[in-house]
């Protein structure tokens, strides 16, 4: 009976493998804003959701945002990493248990007013063997250093494809570069006109409310599909964006053309009979 | 008396203000404290966010076109969990041949009631290497017979790699944009030698980061 049960665990561990590692954490996200030369603390709280006891290590990494797909991409440089300090080596948390780490932030005298993005960890040692498989988990944190914060986007790119366009759909890029010192959430939409001043399109930008950071650029890729023939000729497209806490605006106009073949066709075709019936007419005259 | 009375009234009206209650609400978000923090701070609550008065206060206003002045002081915690969990802490991918294409996989499981969803990165600390000797990362979107490469996939919902990737860099393995329960995704290594490949014993280590989206 003793060797059923063995086989039987055996079997059920190999088909259903148990989770190495499995924690929660808060807070998903903190902010603090700390006077230059002065220090705060920021804390991680860790809960060990496996049945297990399990180490983890407290570690700190900067981050940048991806510009498509708006995702913390870690281990980039950042000065701010070297003002944090951390109080306890390891945690060794039972099943069940939390526990936090705390991180003691000591920003210089001489740092400069901005804001910096960082990520605070608890992480696992790998183990030996031919791929070693790390994991870390963590909370994101907006340091702002305090002084004069400086929001500015640059519109690096508004444009279409074509200035002429023989069918749909338009398509239309946007990029936003951030030189500010601190992030901002780029909103508005781009609003496409015909001729006669109809509204062919609407799009929010931004409708995900992504961040920018300072020093990276903001994509956004627009299609135009809703043309038809009321919107033959010249047609203007708008785009209205404002961003961050200074209530910032940028507006641009472009225009394009919208000229579909099967039009152009047609209209060659009647031109063409008519020639050809004057010059009938005139011969028969 | 009449006259005074009136005088009176508007000249109360006009140096009269009704006090300024700041909210800091959001569609999508809540700013909280949590309790569990040891941090020697006054705690300041409201029926939308809690925020921790560190001897300052979070003061902004507009000094010029695009700038402001940032108080230091302020400090808020955003409410929600997230929760990872992994199923192994090393892979084998046993001795590699130049006939078949060696694989081994682990899961990746998120849960998260973030409403910006998570994202779920891996990056190696160098190539899968024996000395200064590596195995070639995969170009082409298939690891096969034939070619000396190394790559990862993915397989589940949130997986983003859908042909063999290298790991040059950071790679974003999984994503959501919103809140998941138990989302698993898997993720498969896989490696093949050719004939000019050189002997070793090949090794290095990937770690996976998971946050929510910023």
């Amino acid at each position: 009976m003793k060797k059923t049960i063995t086989i039987l665990l055996f079997i059920f561990f190999l088909f259903f493998p148990q989770d190495i590692f499995a924690l929660s954490i808060f807070p998903l996200r903190q902010t603090v804003v700390i006077n230059p030369g002065e220090s705060s603390q920021v804390e991680l709280l860790v809960k060990n959701e496996k049945d297990e006891t399990v180490e983890i290590l407290p570690e700190v990494d900067a981050f940048t945002i991806d510009g498509q797909s708006g995702a913390a991409i870690f281990g980039v440089d950042d000065v701010a990493v070297s003002w944090i300090n951390l109080s306890n080596e390891s945690l060794v948390l039972e099943p069940g248990e939390d526990s936090g780490f705390v991180f003691s932030v000591q920003v210089p005298a001489n740092a400069e007013p901005g804001t910096h993005y960082l990520g605070l960890f608890a992480k696992t040692i790998p183990s030996e063997g031919q791929i070693g498989v790390g994991s870390r988990v963590g909370s994101l944190l907006f340091l702002h250093v305090a002084g004069t914060i400086k929001e500015q986007l640059i519109r690096q790119d508004f444009s279409s494809d074509e200035r002429i366009y023989f069918s749909k759909p338009v398509e239309l890029k946007l990029k936003l570069e951030n030189v500010g010192t601190t992030h901002v959430v780029p909103e508005g939409r781009i609003i496409v006109k015909n001729l006669f001043g109809d509204v062919v399109d609407d799009m929010a930008i931004n409708p995900n409310k992504r961040k920018v950071v300072p020093h990276t650029s903001w994509h956004g890729e627009y299609t135009i599909e809703s043309l038809d023939l009321k919107d033959l000729g010249p047609n203007k497209i708008q785009l209205v964006l404002n961003y961050g806490m200074t209530n910032q605006v940028i507006t641009e106009s472009i225009s394009f053309w919208y000229l579909p073949t099967w039009v152009i066709l047609s209209i060659l075709g009647v031109f063409l009979t008519v020639i050809v019936l004057v010059m009938l007419l005139r011969h028969k005259q | 008396m009449r006259f005074i009375i009136i005088f009176t009234t508007i000249l109360f009206s006009l140096f009269w203000t009704e006090p300024l209650y700041s909210e800091m609400t959001g569609g999508n978000y809540e700013i909280y404290g949590d309790v569990f923090s040891f941090v020697d701070t006054s705690y300041s609550t409201s029926t939308d966010y809690g925020i921790y008065d560190s001897g300052g206060e979070f003061f902004a206003t507009s000094t010029s076109g695009g700038t402001y002045e940032l108080r230091g002081g302020f400090q808020a915690l955003e409410k929600g969990f997230l929760s990872f969990s992994i199923s192994s802490s090393s892979l084998n991918l046993g001795t590699l041949s130049t006939t078949a294409v060696a694989n081994s996989s682990l899961n990746a499981n998120i849960s998260t009631d973030s409403e910006t969803g998570y994202s779920l990165t891996v990056v190696e600390d160098g190539n899968l290497r024996s000395g200064a000797n590596d195995i070639d990362d995969v170009l082409d979107g298939t690891v096969s017979v034939g070619d000396e490469e190394y790559g990862i996939r993915t397989s589940g919902t949130d997986g983003l790699l859908s042909s063999d990737t290298a790991m040059d860099g950071t790679i974003t393995v999984a994503s959501a944009s919103g809140q998941v329960t138990s989302r698993n995704t898997e993720v498969i290594f896989s490696a093949v030698i050719d004939t000019g490949s050189i002997a070793g014993s090949y090794s290095h280590v990937v770690t996976f980061t998971a946050t929510v989206n910023p």
